[in-house]
């Protein structure tokens, strides 16, 4: 039974017609087989903020099991460009 | 193909994206008290992260849950969860545009954008009003009065300093805040502060197999468990036990 509904309801509304769901599965995908190229393991990928502006955070895992994360700032559009955060990221551990 | 098959296709393509829609919001709802749930929290957390736009966020646990559970049962105790679902819903009074949230059992979010009108002592003076407004909540039963209180941390997206504030962080921040209001009493507010996370910090001293290097580690009291650090200095997992 929903008891809420009204203005939450609205904003569930909004989230759901306006989901970027799809563009973030879709460069996970992408990251994750553009590190596999270069022999690491993706392990998480999350956008966040320093002071403001926008970061990738990138756990990999190593070949040699080692997990490490790398901190990527963001240039234009966070999911535009997934093998450019991957050439970072395997330069970063190489 | 004739105009009024176009017609047809169109209104069809229409009714699909509404039905995706309305399945999609659904997936986002939690059928208890109809708020949303821990993916409409996680997604809400990402766009505000992406959009860049200052926000707050604050987490509220029902003090003593089980105890209420345990002695009116699990009905009764979900009808004092849409209570509280219900006075969360009815914020966007206090502040506007608020996502109420509930993600599991008795953890309750509230997340909304910062602005002119919206500043610390607001945010702060809300959460009071929707603490005290819980406390208010009775319900009468055959077992007697049910009731509960609520204790509730927040923070702004400004408070992380030179961390990077990730969903992972703000949620950590947050259960270190309302573990601080838990140690002070519960049913009360508190606003993040690093100190609240020093207070419930233990260091860890070892030396790494990989690397043979002494390090030193602050983690959160309670975890992480076995094999979830990493040496900080060539990042091999850490395998003994904590």
């Amino acid at each position: 039974m929903w008891v809420a509904g009204g203005l939450a309801a609205l904003g569930l509304l909004a989230l759901a017609g306006s989901s970027r769901e799809p563009a973030r599965r879709s460069f996970d995908n992408a990251l994750r087989d553009e590190l596999r190229e270069r022999g690491f393991r993706l392990v998480s990928a999350e956008l966040g903020r320093r002071h403001g502006a926008p970061v990738w955070v990138v756990t990999s895992e190593l070949p040699d099991g080692r997990m490490v994360s790398v901190d990527v700032p963001v240039e234009g559009q966070p999911y535009e460009n997934p093998r450019r955060l991957a050439l970072e990221i395997s330069g970063a551990l190489s | 193909m004739t105009q009024q098959t176009q017609k047809l296709e169109a209104a069809l393509g229409e009714l699909q994206r509404q039905i995706e829609a309305l399945v999609r919001e659904e997936q986002l709802r939690d059928r208890l008290t109809g708020l949303g749930n821990d993916q409409a929290l996680a997604e809400s957390l990402r766009n505000a992260l992406e959009r860049g736009e200052p926000f707050w966020f604050a987490f509220i646990e029902v003090d003593y849950f089980k105890r209420v559970n345990d002695k009116f049962g699990y009905e009764l105790a979900d009808g004092l969860l849409q209570k509280i679902g219900k006075r969360l819903a009815a914020f966007e009074d206090y502040i506007a545009s608020t996502m109420p949230i509930r993600a599991h059992g008795d953890e309750f979010y509230l997340l909304g954008p910062k602005g002119p009108n919206v500043v610390e002592g607001s945010i702060h003076d809300a959460l009071q009003r929707l603490r005290a407004e819980i406390e208010g909540i009775a319900v009468s039963t055959e077992h007697g009065t049910m009731s509960c209180t609520v204790s509730i941390g927040w923070m702004t997206s400004d408070d992380t300093g030179d961390e990077i504030l990730t969903h992972r962080v703000a949620m950590r921040m947050l259960e270190a805040t309302v573990g601080t209001a838990k140690i002070q009493g519960r049913n009360c507010v508190i606003r993040y502060s690093p100190d609240v996370e020093k207070a419930q910090r233990r260091s860890i001293r070892d030396d790494c197999r990989e690397c043979n290097s002494s390090f030193t580690l602050e983690v959160p009291l309670g975890s992480p468990h076995q094999g979830e650090l990493f040496c900080p200095n060539c990042g091999a997992r850490i395998e003994r036990p904590l």
